[in-house]
């Protein structure tokens, strides 16, 4: 009982975490370690949870979970090496306009 | 039982620790070594409640791919914005703040939940013991019966994302952006 508390609380820390992180920090990869942390958080309740569920409908999210992170980190990362080739930088505080 | 319960306890430790220090720290590289670090923890806590498979391909994908990828994206992007600086002081007062109510308002609903009551049939206080078998077989059958289509989709949506994110970080010499 106390350590299905103690994991859920290890979520909520890192979903927080990851919330300070994406507001707070301004550079790109910040943010996508933020974005990345919640995602986290999300996927530790569901293994939590899941050991209640002889059916493992938990951890079958979970591997979908994990390969659309894959997803978004490829395609973030893409966008992130265009962004610093076109601003030569970064930053958020940089970049003002779009589409030039 | 002792012994899990003593490295769940230290797990749970150092994710609290790094996770700290990963909004305190200003170096991106360093941020990358923190991330791992959670990663890390995250895959032995997946362990620990009887998800191996799960942790497996967590280490697998996070750790070989995504965090393979940051360290890419910081290699690749300019070496002076790796030192990154801070916001306004009153404004970074304010978003920890932000963040910290939010960790507390979901602590606050987490102990206002009766677990014990929503689980009565599952028998709460073995949940710790390590179990013998394994669910990797059950979980490979369900996943190509009853999830066959979900598992197909999927496939696909990330041969779509790969060749994506080929297509945007392509070299543009000879067209104009």
């Amino acid at each position: 009982m106390s350590q299905l508390i103690l994991f859920l609380l290890t979520s909520a820390f890192l979903f927080s975490i990851g919330v300070y992180l994406v507001l707070a920090k301004n550079n790109f990869i910040f943010i996508l370690i933020g974005i990345e942390l919640m995602l986290n958080a999300a996927n530790l309740n569901l293994i939590v949870f899941s050991k209640f569920n002889p059916q493992l409908q938990g951890q079958i999210f979970v591997l979908f979970n994990l390969l659309i992170a894959a997803c978004e980190t490829a395609l973030v990362l893409a966008i992130i090496i265009n962004v610093n080739k076109y601003y030569q930088s970064i930053s958020t505080e940089k970049i003002t306009s779009l589409k030039g | 039982m002792e012994i899990s319960i003593y490295i769940t306890y230290l797990v749970v430790f150092l994710i609290f620790v790094s996770g700290i220090s990963l909004c305190l720290v200003k170096n991106l590289m360093h941020a990358a070594l923190l991330f791992l670090c959670i990663l890390l923890c995250l895959a032995m806590l997946y362990i620990i409640n009887n998800a191996e498979f799960a942790a497996i391909s967590h280490i697998l994908i996070y750790i070989g791919g995504v965090l393979i990828i940051i360290l890419f994206g910081i290699m690749l992007s300019r070496m002076d914005d790796i030192l990154l600086k801070d916001k306004h002081i009153l404004l970074n007062i304010t978003l920890l703040s932000t963040s910290i109510i939010i960790f507390v308002l979901i602590s606050i609903t987490l102990f206002k939940i009766r677990f014990d009551e929503m689980f009565l049939h599952f028998q709460l206080s073995s949940v710790s013991a390590p179990t013998t078998n394994s669910n990797v077989k059950s979980l490979a059958f369900v996943m190509l019966t009853e999830y066959i289509v979900p598992f197909e989709v999927s496939g696909i949506l990330l041969l779509f994302a790969l060749i994506g994110a080929a297509f945007i970080s392509q070299n543009y010499r000879h067209k104009i952006l």
